[in-house]
């Protein structure tokens, strides 16, 4: 393998749409193919260096989709919440390995690290297991119809904080739904995309639960 | 979801210490000091042990006042100091926003190595790795790095400086550059830059500025040649994955002046066979470098295990058969959770509010 291109290409936003409070999706002029699962890098200047987003658009969209938590005293994300369509951004190419395998797989995402996955099912492609999806709020459940669609009763949203109690929740966190469960396969496969306090808790409670830490796979994110 | 390398920077706009010439320059002129000030401040801060503006006495009154009414000095002792058998010491040092950062002292023979900390905690979450249990609490300014050099009691005797303490040297880019541009330098503590080396776990982006910007050696956190098995134990290889590092080290000229090492913790049956020593052989070919093998450490929970001594030894005799340099890190700080992969300040850091 080469050395990998981390050359900034421009590109224009194509709509850029707070979906919660601190939270954008915003969609990009498509430049290149990806694999469901990789991420970008995406800065406002050339100046400030790249931060790494996960897409969630699929393979066939004709753009590409970001979903990010608008930190406020971040460096980036206050530059892109303004943006407008038609306004210009700097992309790399899209990589990382975070990808779908195929053989059965169960997921576990907190609030925004739902987009690999989100890219993986308008991919087509359909896990056998089930996803288990944690947030502290019901506004921070992102694509939860598509997801309901998907999943059916194997669709678990945990809910930490306050949330709708006309929904159907799990009420609590989603290592606590995790640790209680009894049905944990140690034998499947189990991707998991949060922040790292989400992952690592998570994976120990997997491991405790007999899982080998072979078929844990971890996506971290800030 | 944003996958978040290169932090941002910690603010420390109001304190002296951890600020390069070029800062202090513009401090000088924003107080409408001569622009010569800076480098008295610099000599005062990294080569004198001053702690007190007012002890600045080649400043004019004026321009003492001037400094210690918005700035200050910023050095902070170490609060808790344990001992190893081993004579290792590891330090908790707090910062101004109360972090806690943990520091390892290791003298060995005419040797002596400060192993500091980038960040407080990790976001790296390497399976083996005690720090990544702890989670992520923040960057540290080049001026919290350089406090653990600075305020060190043993400061005289050390020979060596290694950033392999808590957290992702690169991904806290700007404030580890900094923090060597000023041991490096000779308005700073003069320090040969041969005298330190930054591990990382992969961050090609950081290695390359690194490598543009520092002439201090490198070292990688390798860990296992082959891309799934360490997809497994690090998540960084998902996206910075090794063949990727390796092609880019191999573009890079590394001079007698400077080295590139591999750390590579021993686990059993999982990275200590001879396909592993085929598989370096192969992938390290044409880059002159040596392998510093290390006993695990366990941690609580953990599936793995370390590989013994007789096995150690026979993984480095093959890798040295084959003309790579290895070695066995001596294990040192053990008793004290010093020791590689156990620094954690967890028990005394207050845990932030989960997004899940």
């Amino acid at each position: 393998m080469g050395t990998r291109d981390f050359t900034l290409h421009k590109t224009i936003i194509t709509d850029n749409t707070s979906i919660a409070p601190g939270v954008n999706l915003t969609r990009l002029e498509r430049k290149f193919d990806f694999i469901p699962g990789q991420v970008i890098g995406v800065t406002v200047s050339k100046d400030i260096p790249p931060r790494l987003y996960s897409l969630c658009s699929g393979t066939e969209d004709k753009e590409f989709e970001i979903l990010y938590n608008v930190v406020e005293s971040g460096l980036l994300t206050p530059r892109m919440e303004p943006l407008q369509p038609g306004e210009q951004v700097y992309i790399t190419e899209p990589f990382g390995s975070f990808t779908h395998v195929d053989c059965h797989v169960n997921w576990v995402a907190a609030g925004t690290g739902i987009a690999p996955f989100i890219s993986m099912l308008r991919s087509g492609i359909t896990p056998k297991g089930w996803m288990v999806y944690g947030a502290r709020k019901s506004e921070n459940f992102f694509f939860s119809q598509m997801l309901r669609s998907h999943f059916n009763e194997r669709f678990i949203a945990c809910c930490s904080g306050d949330c709708d109690a006309n929904d159907d929740f799990y009420k609590g966190r989603l290592t606590t739904y995790l640790s209680e469960a009894e049905d944990l396969k140690p034998g499947e496969m189990y991707y998991l995309c949060g922040s790292v306090d989400m992952v690592i808790q998570t994976r120990e409670i997997l491991m405790q639960k007999g899982v080998f830490y072979d078929n844990i796979r971890a996506e971290i994110y800030f | 979801m944003k996958i978040c390398f290169m932090t941002q920077s910690p603010i420390t706009e109001n304190i002296l210490f951890g600020k390069t010439l070029e800062e202090l320059k513009g401090i000088a002129a924003s107080l409408n000091l001569p622009a010569f000030n800076a480098r008295i401040i610099a000599e005062w801060l990294y080569k004198k042990n001053v702690r007190d503006v007012h002890q600045m006495t080649n400043l004019s009154k004026k321009a003492r006042e001037a400094l210690s009414k918005d700035y200050t000095m910023g050095m902070a002792d170490p609060v808790k100091e344990q001992k190893s058998a081993d004579g290792t010491k590891k330090y908790l040092y707090t910062s101004s926003s109360n972090k806690f950062i943990e520091t390892a002292y290791i003298p060995d023979r005419e040797r002596a190595t400060l192993c500091v900390s980038s960040q407080v905690g990790c976001k790296m979450g390497c399976l083996f790795c005690m720090t990544a249990r702890q989670g992520f609490q923040g960057n540290l300014s080049a001026g919290e790095i350089l406090n653990q050099f600075q305020s060190l009691p043993e400061k005289e005797t050390l020979t060596n400086i290694v950033y392999m303490g808590m957290g992702e040297p690169f991904d806290n880019l700007a404030e580890v550059l900094k923090s060597l541009e000023i041991l490096t330098s000779e308005w700073g503590y003069g320090m040969s830059a041969k005298r330190i080396t930054v591990s990382t776990i992969g961050v090609i982006p950081g290695i390359k500025e690194f490598l543009d910007k520092s002439n201090c050696h490198l070292a990688i956190s390798l860990h296992t040649p082959f891309n799934e098995e360490r997809r497994k134990l690090m998540p960084i290889e998902n996206v910075y994955p090794l063949d990727e590092v390796i092609a880019y080290l191999k573009t890079f000229e590394f001079t007698r002046q400077r080295r590139v090492s591999f750390e590579y913790i021993m686990f059993k049956g999982i990275n200590d066979t001879q396909r592993h020593v085929q598989e370096l052989n192969r992938i390290l070919n044409g880059i002159k470098c040596r392998i510093n093998l290390i006993k695990f450490h366990p941690i609580p929970g953990t599936q793995l295990k370390g590989s013994d001594a007789r096995t150690m030894e026979y993984f480095r005799d093959s890798l040295n058969a084959k003309g790579i340099i290895a070695t066995i890190r001596a294990s040192r700080g053990e008793d004290i959770y010093a020791a590689c992969g156990l620094l954690s300040t967890k028990e005394i850091v207050k845990p932030a509010a989960p997004d899940f």
